[in-house]
């Protein structure tokens, strides 16, 4: 794919005619950035507007004492980011990094883009039009990504050293993972982990939920764990007759 | 039809001539709810954009939870998904003031006339991606300040 395609298969430059493309290649900056580097960051005055032509790019907030940004969402190849470049006061947000080996960026100038609409308000209705489906569509993502939070996070540790898998651990395994399968249960995660020290009572399992003491259950099998599963993981009622004294 | 007067002070039309704003009213119409009633339901069809002309709307997502929760004042829009593929509305609206009057414009009367009126389209996207930009940002600023707390909290 030539670099002038590229802008021509951005999502947010969707039905313009090849003139109207032509015109935005000539104020295009084909960039290239290697794994982490910074394209731009929260705070930054935002004066470009961007397209992934190659790779992918993070799009994350920065603490204070992590070196490498967090992501929240990331920007693959034929989508465009930075669209803060048209919302007053024109600050970015949020930081970008390049998150593959290399990533390939078109840099855009807001200015380079405004004078190009205002001429040819045709163009301007269609981008903008695209950039707000851009936007809504991210929100949506965004908003329900969040409603999975008033969920507590939970860890399920199954602990797998020869004397658990001796023991029977994998038909365990293979159990909590049909039964997680069965739903998106993206606050619930699954682990496994070495001996506890008591061979006796293999397979043992830890049930962690966030805010509660951890609860480790003993002599488990498939049977078993999927009512753990089902009454401790997603109703909160501890198995009291399997739980390791 | 609604007055000229109170289509040019909403957001999304500042800035307008009396022509586009005579056609823009066209494809309106002005309401009015008491407080706690119901404008539209997320989940449902969205077939129209809403500007606050008087009182103030709830929106709120279901399930309920406070981050997604705001209050649309006067002069400015809601309803924006109306604009947007698959036009579902996502948020439920409600009246939060004692009553209060709102303008209910035809999202389909609307996007036929920027396609007549490219200028107009422009104008009126780019306000609207304003203000589409400004709920991302509340949004996404409450989600970080979230996992930056859990974050911390981890270390």
């Amino acid at each position: 794919m030539t670099s002038k395609d590229s802008i021509m298969k951005a999502d947010v430059f969707e039905g313009l005619g090849e003139e109207q493309l032509a015109s935005l290649w000539e104020g295009a900056l084909e960039l290239n950035y290697r794994k982490r580097e910074r394209l731009f960051k929260e705070g930054d005055e935002a004066s470009h507007f961007w397209v992934v032509k190659e790779g992918q790019v993070d799009v994350g907030f920065e603490l204070p004492t992590a070196s490498e940004a967090h992501p929240l969402y990331t920007i693959q190849a034929g989508r465009a980011f930075g669209w803060s470049c048209f919302v007053p006061p024109h600050k970015y947000r949020l930081s970008s990094y390049c998150a593959s080996a290399t990533c390939t960026v078109l840099r855009l100038d807001r200015e380079f883009l405004l004078g190009c609409f205002e001429r040819d308000p045709a163009m301007g209705y269609r981008v903008m039009a695209n950039l707000a489906a851009a936007v809504g569509e991210r929100f949506n993502w965004l908003q329900g990504s969040t409603t999975t939070a008033p969920y507590a996070q939970v860890k399920i540790t199954v602990h797998l050293a020869t004397c658990g898998i001796a023991a029977g651990a994998r038909e365990v395994v293979n159990a909590l993972v049909d039964e997680m399968s069965g739903e998106d249960r993206p606050h619930i995660k699954m682990q496994t982990a070495g001996c506890i020290g008591r061979c006796s009572t293999e397979p043992n399992v830890t049930v962690q939920i966030e805010g509660e003491e951890p609860v480790i259950y003993q002599k488990m099998n498939g049977e078993k764990i999927r009512r753990v599963f089902r009454e401790h993981v997603l109703k909160g009622a501890i198995q009291t007759e399997w739980v390791l004294a | 039809m609604v007055n000229l007067d109170t289509l040019e002070r909403m957001e999304v039309f500042k800035n307008l001539d009396d022509r586009r704003l005579s056609a823009v009213s066209e494809c309106c119409a002005e309401m009015v709810f008491q407080r706690g009633e119901g404008i539209f339901k997320a989940g449902q069809e969205a077939r129209h954009l809403w500007a606050v002309a008087e009182g103030r709307v709830n929106l709120h997502a279901e399930p309920a939870s406070t981050l997604q929760e705001s209050e649309v004042s006067e002069t400015q829009v809601f309803g924006w998904p109306s604009l947007l593929h698959p036009r579902i509305y996502r948020f439920s609206a409600a009246c939060a003031a004692r009553s209060a009057k709102v303008v209910r414009i035809d999202s389909d009367c609307l996007q036929a006339l920027f396609e007549k009126d490219p200028e107009l389209g422009y104008r009126v996207m780019s306000r609207l991606l304003r203000v589409i930009g400004n709920r991302f940002d509340q949004l996404q600023e409450e989600v970080v300040k979230r996992r930056g707390q859990d974050m911390m909290n981890q270390w």
